[in-house]
């Protein structure tokens, strides 16, 4: 059980480099990374079982140098479940966008895109594990070039843009973070989270070098900020998410700023201990940018006429709830953020999925305004999306609805502002979702029209969009199983 | 305030490390030729690696191979921030290369390496269809 965590970044690393070696045919390396992704899925089950069972965290100690000086995993029950689920949706969502890659990728180039899929899985799941910050700095940027590169995969000039765009501020973020972790390794002298913590927590104590302290906290947060789309860094993220290909934007809204999320919580709780982030004052900014998201991420949806972007912009909403709940910094309101960041991985990559099923039968127009009668046509999508918006919007049944009910019950003791925020938000994902699903659903003289274009979508698809679908109702009608997985997981931070 | 003043003076490095570190972040924000953001983001990365060797320099020290099996490890500079430069230059190089590549490939689409000229361009190559003018048409 020890050593399952760094087989899957090991795996996940082989696998980018066999891909390149078999990738003559686009279908092997596709093969060959399906397969990785799921052998990663069921050795991280075995390890939530096994955590389930045993309970206690593991650290696991890398080459020959013990704790000070050396490298080290640590993993429980928080971690291995996260990494079941990264897994999982990678799995899903390269599953259903299969046939957006085939034709937006050039054959003999998309060895290159599975190869960097690899790579993404791979940093993610070293973000998740690592218990080393120089290490999570290297695979942040591993994560930062792999992300860019499935934007940039589909070529045009709108995708270069986005790309351009993402880079720069994800750049800003890694070297905000870099000298955040050399002032931070100035004043402790460790880079290992432990030894950090002890470090930090003696430094606190007898208030010295707290300006710096401050600095490295702010700077971290800001960094990590923006590379997850925090409300007012956000703007990359639109353009990134809405024009790549279905796949790349599926996981890269899905997943990939989860992860920084997660570093993010690792830093709050393990470095600096929560009281300490709540007295410089960081809990309430993130707290106050997380509300500010989940009010101006659906704000500027509702006025998105492109089908993407609007789902793009839906998510800087939806990590505007998981930093809010982050920011009222107590176990209970952790757990639902957490919850609701499970619930978001499995529905925005269903929703992308089916946005791009819809755009396919429409004549590639991405306007909204194009879809009429979509839902007709690719029926898996129709369905897909419809299950995704009622998720979002919060519709009894559905993961959504269930998530919210935890972000406002665990927050029902602190204030009243989340609750307010909470309905508010909701209203507005209803009044952004709905039109495109009357619009999808409706049988207007052009869709009858366009009925000759009914496309086969393929087995993967379908199956992806089921697996979805009846996840997002399992987190709906039986979500409690996940939430005693996480709770329990992160009182071991 | 005066023994603020020279405790700036004192550690110079950094004090350079960070002026730099400022000059580079905003070079790579606001500036709007593509190569200038590339030197930016350079000068950026190399401000942490002076302020990371600043920091691992006991003054005096040698460089930490242990020599004639002397063993005091006040007699050498501290190996890790060296070893943490040596990483953050590979990743910055590899960073640079990529923001390069890219570079050549916006270069070779809009003819411009001016961020935004590129932005006008790709406004101009397609424009949208207004849905609400469509719809009162078809009405």
């Amino acid at each position: 059980m020890n050593n399952i965590p760094f087989i899957t970044i090991i795996l996940a690393m082989i696998g980018a480099v066999v891909s390149l070696l078999i990738g003559k045919r686009s279908k092997n390396a596709y093969l060959l990374s399906q397969i990785i992704t799921l052998v990663i899925a069921i050795l991280s089950l075995g390890l939530v079982g096994f955590f389930v069972q045993n309970g206690g965290v593991i650290t696991y100690m890398l080459g020959h140098y013990p704790a000070p000086w050396g490298n080290e995993l640590r993993f429980g029950l928080l971690e291995s479940t996260l990494a079941l689920i990264f897994s999982l949706v990678m799995f899903l969502a390269i599953l259903g966008g299969r046939k957006g890659i085939s034709e937006d990728v050039k054959e003999e180039k998309q060895k290159y895109y599975f190869s960097f899929m690899f790579l993404l899985l791979l940093s993610m799941l070293a973000l998740i594990y690592t218990n080393d910050l120089f290490t999570a700095y290297v695979f942040i940027e591993i994560n930062t070039l792999a992300s860019c590169a499935i934007v940039m995969a589909k070529e045009s000039g709108d995708t270069l843009k986005a790309t351009i765009k993402y880079l720069v501020m994800s750049l800003l973020g890694s070297g905000l973070f870099l000298i955040a972790i050399s002032l931070l390794y100035s004043v402790t002298g460790h880079l290992l989270i432990p030894s950090l913590q002890t470090a930090v927590s003696e430094l606190t104590a007898t208030n010295s070098y707290s300006w710096p302290l401050a600095a490295a906290a702010i700077l971290m947060t800001v960094a990590l900020g923006v590379k997850s789309a925090m409300f007012p860094f956000h703007t990359w993220l639109p353009d990134a998410h809405g024009t790549a290909t279905t796949a790349s934007s599926s996981i890269l809204s899905g997943l990939v700023v989860k992860g920084y999320i997660i570093l993010m919580i690792k830093i709050f709780y393990s470095i600096f201990g929560i009281e300490t982030i709540r007295d410089m004052g960081i809990l309430t900014i993130v707290f106050v940018l997380g509300i500010a998201g989940m009010l101006g991420g659906s704000v500027l949806a509702i006025r998105e006429r492109n089908l993407k972007r609007m789902v793009a912009y839906s998510s800087v909403a939806q990590i505007g709830y998981i930093y809010m709940a982050i920011g009222m910094g107590t176990w209970a309101t952790l757990a639902a953020g957490l919850f609701h960041m499970v619930v978001h991985a499995f529905t925005k990559p269903l929703l992308f999925t089916s946005a791009g099923g819809l755009i396919e039968v429409s004549g590639h127009s991405k306007q909204i305004c194009d879809l009429s009668g979509a839902g007709y046509r690719n029926k898996w999508a129709g369905i897909g999306f419809l299950v995704g918006a009622c998720s979002m919007v919060g519709i009894p049944l559905f993961g959504g609805f269930t998530s919210k009910v935890y972000l406002a019950t665990s927050s029902l003791s602190i204030s009243y502002i989340p609750i307010v925020a909470l309905a508010i938000s909701s209203c507005l994902n209803a009044m952004y979702y709905l039109p495109v699903l009357v619009r999808i659903f409706s049988k207007s003289s052009e869709s009858s029209r366009k009925d000759g274009e009914m496309e086969a979508t393929g087995v993967g698809y379908g199956l992806s969009i089921t697996c979805f679908i009846a996840i997002n109702l399992a987190l709906g009608m039986v979500g409690f199983a996940l939430m005693y997985l996480l709770a329990h997981g992160v009182q071991l931070l | 305030m005066e023994e603020a003043m020279g405790n700036l003076f004192d550690n110079y490095y950094e004090m350079a490390a960070v002026i730099l570190f400022v000059i580079g972040f905003l070079s790579l924000l606001l500036q709007k030729n593509l190569i200038k953001k590339i030197i930016g983001l350079n000068i950026m990365d190399t401000a942490v690696f002076l302020f990371l060797a600043a920091k691992g320099y006991v003054a005096g020290g040698l460089s930490p191979i242990i020599r004639n099996g002397v063993t005091d490890a006040k007699l050498y500079i501290n190996p890790l921030p060296s070893g943490l430069v040596l990483t953050g230059i590979v990743v910055s190089v590899s960073v640079t290369a990529f923001f390069l590549a890219l570079t050549l490939r916006l270069y070779q689409q809009y003819h411009t390496l001016d961020i935004d000229g590129i932005v006008l361009k790709a406004a101009q190559t397609h424009k949208h269809k207004d849905c609400h003018k469509q719809e009162e048409r078809d009405e």
